[in-house]
């Protein structure tokens, strides 16, 4: 049984086509369901514990990534596979899963290939692709038996789950070249740590590969003395301490084969 | 192309293999022949050296504490405490370690104060200085490294660190003090003092 929910953004018309596309192809799979939809009043925890309870096992989040870590952040405890029909943008999530925008992801969700990955959870919530902490100086306490530190004045923090797909723009920018950061299904967090370059010396340099400190956790903390900005796939809040811990084979999602995960 | 332009005295040929033998000697041209006929063109890699580390702690980085890992560590920064890896591990040039070192394999080049354990093959490059102890089953030291401190080699050298005691902790067991403590009370009228 599905349930489809849909994000607010696309009651504009621009996106009226590719949703009538989309619903005709679901049909025509035999896989249509129910359609929640995200309002300024309703929000995804309710709706989907509310879908639980009547039996629905598959929900599938139709919007952005925005609208992923909407999801995500209000799963609970509930257990359930999770599939994904990217329309609007950003969409580098999906991308990262091997699913494609619109109308062909229908053909990925009909072939019901799942795998179990890992999210994260940050200060209580929970995160499916990374954390990112910009322009912060920020001490990094890993395990509870060591501590790092910056020696440079500012640096980027990642914690990153899931690794987005390269060609994402600024974001894939985060993952350094050469490097596998980000496997959601290894049971490990990867903090990646580049020094920040001020605006004039940025235009000559770009932060190398060698320059990016890369740490495999399970659990670490961040503090810093000052609130610093902390954006969660996407949701964005501050803090002056962030928990952030993984939590190993947490939720069942609807892949695709161009995943960049084996 | 006619037959008579890959004769042996063909000056076409000969021009073609001038231009390869005068690519082969750049070291752009070389990457790009190698491209061009899909060769590897990675490197061979030394035994002991970390490729593909998992755990990579830049020059801008300063890790304290002890730290462990169970894959290839490269360590650009500075680290003080402990680091344990049960695999490769190289020290860049630039790195400075203040901790005792444990590792599968490891590649020195930067500066190690504190002892080195490594289990199979340990080999300083030319700019290593390492200041501590030194226990692995191969090493390697190439010319301008300098190391201060004893030297054991061996596979009984390495394994010996394996089973050396844990040392014991200062405290006494719960167990063991009420033990004294009743013995002391039992005895306390029959000594004077």
């Amino acid at each position: 049984m599905y349930y489809y929910l849909y994000d607010s953004f696309l009651a504009d018309k621009k996106y009226e086509r590719v949703l009538a596309s989309v619903e005709t192809r679901l049909t025509d799979l035999g896989i249509s369901g129910k359609i929640g939809r995200l309002t300024a009043f309703t929000n995804a925890r309710g709706l989907i514990r509310d879908e639980v309870r009547r039996g629905v096992q598959t929900v599938v989040v139709v919007g952005n990534d925005q609208t992923i870590a909407k999801v995500v952040g209000g799963l609970d405890d509930a257990r359930l596979t999770l599939g994904f029909i990217p329309v609007g943008a950003p969409v580098e999530i999906a991308r990262s899963l091997g699913i494609p925008e619109g109308v062909e992801a229908c053909d990925i969700l009909s072939r019901r290939v799942t795998q179990k990955i890992d999210l994260g959870m940050v200060n209580g919530h929970l995160f499916l692709s990374q954390v990112r902490m910009p322009g912060a100086n920020v001490t990094i306490e890993g395990e509870g038996k060591f501590r790092i530190t910056s020696l440079a004045n500012d640096c980027d923090v990642v914690v990153s789950n899931l690794r987005l797909s390269e060609g994402a723009g600024e974001r894939a920018e985060g993952s350094p070249q050469g490097y596998a950061v980000g496997d959601p299904m290894d049971g490990w967090l990867d903090a990646l740590i580049m020094p920040r370059q001020g605006a004039f010396m940025g235009m000559f340099r770009k932060n190398g590969p060698g320059s990016r400190s890369v740490i495999p956790l399970r659990k670490l903390s961040i503090t810093s003395e000052e609130p610093f900005e902390v954006e969660a796939d996407g949701r964005q809040f501050s803090n002056n301490v962030v928990s952030i811990e993984i939590v190993p084979d947490r939720l069942k999602v609807i892949t695709g084969r161009e995943r960049v995960f084996a | 192309m006619e037959a008579r332009f890959f004769r042996f005295d063909s000056p076409f040929l000969v021009v073609i293999l001038q231009a390869y033998s005068f690519l082969r000697t750049l070291p752009r041209g070389r990457a790009a022949l190698n491209h061009m006929f899909q060769k590897n063109a990675m490197p061979n890699r030394e035994p002991g050296a970390a490729h593909e580390p998992e755990t990579v702690i830049a020059a801008s980085v300063k890790l304290e504490g002890d730290f462990q890992s169970q894959g290839n560590v490269l360590i650009e920064g500075v680290v003080e405490g402990s680091l344990k890896t049960e695999r490769d591990l190289r020290v860049g040039e630039r790195a400075r370690i203040a901790a005792d070192v444990h590792a599968a394999n490891a590649t020195v080049a930067g500066e190690v104060r504190g002892n080195l354990v490594v289990a199979e093959r340990l080999e300083l490059e030319p700019t290593a200085r390492v200041q501590g102890d030194v226990r692995t089953k191969v090493l390697v030291v190439a010319s301008g490294a300098t190391i201060n401190g004893k030297i054991s080699m061996g596979a009984e050298a390495a394994a010996e660190e394996q089973r050396k005691p844990r040392p014991k902790t200062e405290q006494q067991p719960v167990a063991e003090k009420k033990t004294e403590d009743a013995v002391e009370k039992i005895m306390a009228p029959f000594i004077t003092r």
